[in-house]
């Protein structure tokens, strides 16, 4: 089965690049790792299936992180879990349903993404210093931990945040300004 | 769009606030509770990413591909992958507010029952029959398993020879869909019989017959047709309508017929009583007597079945093992007549063990099970 939107290759790509990310963002809502995967996996496939046309060859993170939140909403309801009163009613839908749980989580799990991947990017003797830095913790306290000099903690500091400036400049252009039509 | 894009130039910000150690502004996006809540996890909390990287540890991206794309290089029907949607199923004790998580725990029995499958028989205007499954690669002159589901084809020209009546026979333990000719799609419930012609006569309706059983109707609108209405005949009532979504339930042995509407609107006859139907309505026609009642209904609980669940809703237990007897294809034993009465409430996933729905049952303390082969005992 073809999809004239991408090449297999391409989706793979995606598929590689968002997973894990977005299994996090639906385990914020059915609190169930197994089930999250399910259902974004069920979402990936949608989306080949549908010939969703796209202006561009790319998938915003957007339409992702919106079609795996109402997913996971359908999934919540299809629970029914009921209360005695015949009210259908799955507990505390209303505050997932809401925007405020969303940007939460989404900003939550991209920033995540941003430090672990930019603390991974630094050599060991850099990464160390920056870490202890996101403690509050003072130069002078952190060359007393490392027992190192306060100017090397300084200088490794300045080197960090000069190799961390580029990645934390362009990281999201490549997902950006893409528009969906159904 | 734009919006989404603010969140992600957020999220930036908060992730270069936190690495070089300043503050972080104020946004329209988060308010000032959830933004310490981020700061703190991010920051300081080691509990927070520990638990994160117990989770990324579950995920294994390359084994899921895998999986993701065995499926849309060979797509299932859609019907099929519905069955996916209901993973968990809960079981809730009607009249008390028990519920329980379903366990897969499996006892080990020398007949297995099992869930029903996608199965029918097409009887063909000559009486030649055809098995088909899920996995059936039928041709037919006039109609072809594409998907999973048959189709018929509307192009063919009718003749002498080929035209005239189909009849798809669904048994015990089976479900299937059919397209018929006119693009309105089928779903066929087990124990079920639909007889229909292979091609509708313009300028008449398009009538086909429920001879028993349940089915879903999601009708091609008549403006598409000419203006032809269709038609569900059964036994005791008639169905028209002109292009909707509605469920009709007429099983042999029960003394009521239930159409359900979904979408749209039909009209029920019966004897020369006639009553219109909007939706999220029920109309019960009785077998005994020349009245139509309608009532309010959920519909989602009325077509749960062709979403691949059981929905009961404080649903008597002869009711309930009726139904699940013919998904499961087995046959129910009341012990303790006096059990048929109980009411209870809860789901079930089509696909699930039916052991497991028993083994919950049992916990409310009100019933107990025994399985001897094909047959299930209630005391």
């Amino acid at each position: 089965m073809n999809n004239p939107a991408f090449t297999l290759k391409e989706f793979k790509e995606i598929f590689e690049s968002l997973y894990p990310s977005l299994c996090l963002f639906a385990n914020t809502y059915v609190k169930d790792i197994s089930v999250a995967k399910d259902l974004v996996q069920d979402v990936f496939i949608k989306i080949w299936e549908s010939n969703v046309k796209l202006k561009e060859k790319t998938l915003t993170k957007a339409y992702l992180y919106t079609s795996v939140k109402n997913k996971c909403i359908d999934y919540l309801k299809s629970k029914r879990v009921r209360v005695i009163n015949k009210q259908v009613e799955v507990e505390g839908l209303d505050v997932l349903e809401s925007e405020a749980h969303f940007n939460r989580e989404v900003i939550l799990i991209e920033a995540s993404q941003i430090i672990h991947d930019a603390i991974n990017s630094l050599p060991q003797k850099y990464s160390q210093v920056v870490l202890l830095s996101m403690k509050n913790l003072t130069n002078k306290e952190i060359a007393e931990v490392l027992s190192l000099n306060i100017n090397t903690v300084k200088a490794h500091k300045k080197i960090a945040y000069q190799k961390l400036r580029p990645l934390l400049k362009g990281y999201y252009y490549l997902f950006m300004l893409i528009f969906i039509e159904m | 769009m734009m919006h989404f894009n603010k969140i992600l130039e957020l999220a930036k910000k908060m992730s270069r606030a936190i690495l070089y150690s300043e503050n972080i502004e104020s946004s329209e996006f988060l308010n000032e509770k959830d933004k310490e809540e981020i700061k703190n996890k991010l920051k300081q909390n080691s509990s927070y990413w520990k638990e994160r990287d117990t989770i990324l540890r579950k995920i294994n991206v390359a084994e899921d591909w895998k999986k993701v794309e065995q499926k849309i290089l060979i797509p299932k029907s859609k019907t099929k992958y519905l069955f996916r949607y209901a993973a968990a199923a809960i079981l809730i004790l009607g009249l008390s507010s028990l519920f329980f998580i379903f366990q897969n725990k499996l006892i080990k029995q020398p007949v297995e029952i099992t869930a029903g499958t996608d199965k029918a028989t097409l009887i063909l205007g000559n009486g030649e029959k055809v098995e088909l499954t899920q996995a059936s690669r039928y041709v037919g002159v006039n109609a072809s398993m594409v998907n999973n589901q048959l189709e018929y084809n509307n192009a063919f020209q009718a003749n002498k020879l080929n035209a005239g009546v189909n009849v798809l026979n669904i048994p015990r333990g089976g479900q299937f869909v059919v397209q018929l000719s006119d693009g309105t799609k089928v779903w066929l419930n087990s124990e079920s019989q639909l007889k229909y012609p292979v091609k509708f006569n313009s300028g008449e309706p398009r009538t086909v017959e429920l001879l028993y059983g349940e089915a879903y109707f999601d009708v091609t609108p008549s403006s598409q047709h000419n203006g032809d209405h269709f038609k569900v005949v059964t036994k005791n009532q008639k169905v028209e309508v002109l292009g909707t979504e509605f469920n009709v339930r007429a099983y042999r042995n029960e003394k009521n017929i239930f159409t359900s509407l979904i979408e749209g609107s039909v009209k029920i006859s019966k004897d020369k009583i006639t009553k219109f139907l909007t939706p999220g309505f029920q109309s019960v026609v009785s077998l005994n007597n020349s009245v139509i009642e309608v009532k309010k209904i959920d519909v989602n609980n009325e077509a749960a079945w062709k979403k691949g669940l059981f929905i009961f809703e404080k649903e008597p237990l002869k009711e309930m093992m009726i139904e699940l007897s013919r998904w499961y294809d087995v046959e129910i034993v009341f012990i303790n007549k006096e059990k048929e009465k109980f009411v209870f409430s809860g789901s079930l996933n089509r696909e699930d063990n039916i052991k497991d729905l028993l083994e919950n049952l049992e916990k409310t303390k009100e019933v107990d099970f025994e399985i001897r082969g094909k047959k299930i005992y209630i005391k």
